[in-house]
């Protein structure tokens, strides 16, 4: 006949697995296991990178993002009014937005080189304002055009633009996006973490104040 | 016990064996083209999570969370049939014909960017 075991040594185990189960929660929920388990990942800003926000911001944000992704433009239309008003308007969040082209058509990529290069040495907010609306516009022949009046007319432009400076911008992100073993956009990466997809609003503050809330800590 | 609690969460992670399936179509047929063009897309999916379009030897997810990797697809499609001259409607149902004609809107927005843009 087997040993019996007492009662009293019954709940002595069920006491010590609570405890341990207890433990390993608390140490997740204080981020002990989640510093050890996020990986360094080598994403630096570039100057042109379209910017929101603050250098001095607490908290960055890269997102890797295209005009023909209609859940990056869903992302702009929706989510990003509402982070301006509250965290980039207030030095909590940088938006750092790093263009990439998964589709290697060149009126894309021109649409993109473009871009950057108006952000950087023009003013941006019609030219978003444009891709964000009608994303197809960069298949139609006035939009070449208008690229083709803007080298014409603007030294800086032109440089950007033909000098190599936006074709290796493009070409490193594309690069860096593959490194990631990434396949499609919208990516954000925060503190050293991937978020792959769109989040409404709502569920995009939860995870903004847990990522401000590691990094404060 | 713990190990019990680490057995039911190895296999409850545990992934079924991938049972894809793909179809194919050739869109040239539906947009009257003048000539062979190359836009059989295939649709491949696992009927679970993952499933792509392969177009023109590359593959396009096209995930839950990641649906906007589709558009990448369809417009590579759309640029092949208008570069070959295909109709920008579908013969069966309306395909987005937006591709070249621009809204009123669209137009309006390229004449404030092509006014507002430069310093100059």
């Amino acid at each position: 006949m087997g040993k019996r075991i007492k009662k009293p040594t019954i709940w002595l185990y069920i006491l010590l697995a609570i405890f341990i189960i207890t433990t390993i929660v608390w140490y997740i929920n204080d981020g002990f296991l989640e510093k050890k388990l996020r990986t360094k990942i080598d994403i630096q800003e570039h100057e042109l990178d379209i910017v929101y926000g603050s250098d001095s911001a607490d908290l960055t944000i890269f997102l890797f993002s295209n005009y023909s992704c209609s859940f990056c433009r869903k992302f702009f239309a929706f989510v990003y009014p509402k982070l301006k008003e509250e965290y980039i308007d207030h030095g909590k969040i940088k938006l750092v937005v790093k263009p990439v082209d998964l589709t290697n058509n060149k009126n894309v990529i021109n649409s993109l080189k473009i871009a950057v290069c108006i952000n950087e040495y023009g003013k941006f907010e019609k030219l978003n304002k444009l891709l964000l609306f009608e994303p197809k516009v960069v298949y139609n022949e006035e939009f070449s055009n208008l690229i083709d009046e803007f080298i014409e007319k603007d030294i800086f432009v032109a440089e950007c633009m033909l000098g190599g400076e936006s074709d290796e911008y493009i070409v490193e992100n594309i690069l860096k996006f593959q490194s990631l073993k990434l396949t499609g956009t919208p990516i954000f990466i925060i503190n050293n973490k991937i978020y792959k997809g769109y989040s409404d609003y709502e569920n995009f503050k939860k995870l903004i104040e847990k990522e401000l809330s590691y990094t404060l800590h | 016990m713990i190990m019990m609690v680490l057995a039911a969460i190895a296999v409850s992670c545990d992934k079924d064996e991938d049972t894809e399936t793909c179809d194919s179509e050739d869109l040239a047929e539906d947009f009257s083209c003048p000539v062979d063009v190359d836009a059989i897309a295939t649709f491949c999916t696992d009927g679970v999570s993952d499933s792509y379009y392969t177009y023109n030897g590359n593959d396009y997810m096209c995930t839950g969370v990641e649906a906007s990797t589709c558009d990448n697809a369809l417009i590579q499609l759309g640029v092949a049939l208008i570069e070959a001259g295909c109709g920008t409607k579908k013969n069966s149902e309306s395909f987005d014909s937006g591709l070249i004609e621009l809204s009123q809107m669209a137009e309006n927005l390229l004449a404030e960017v092509r006014a507002e843009s430069l310093y100059n």
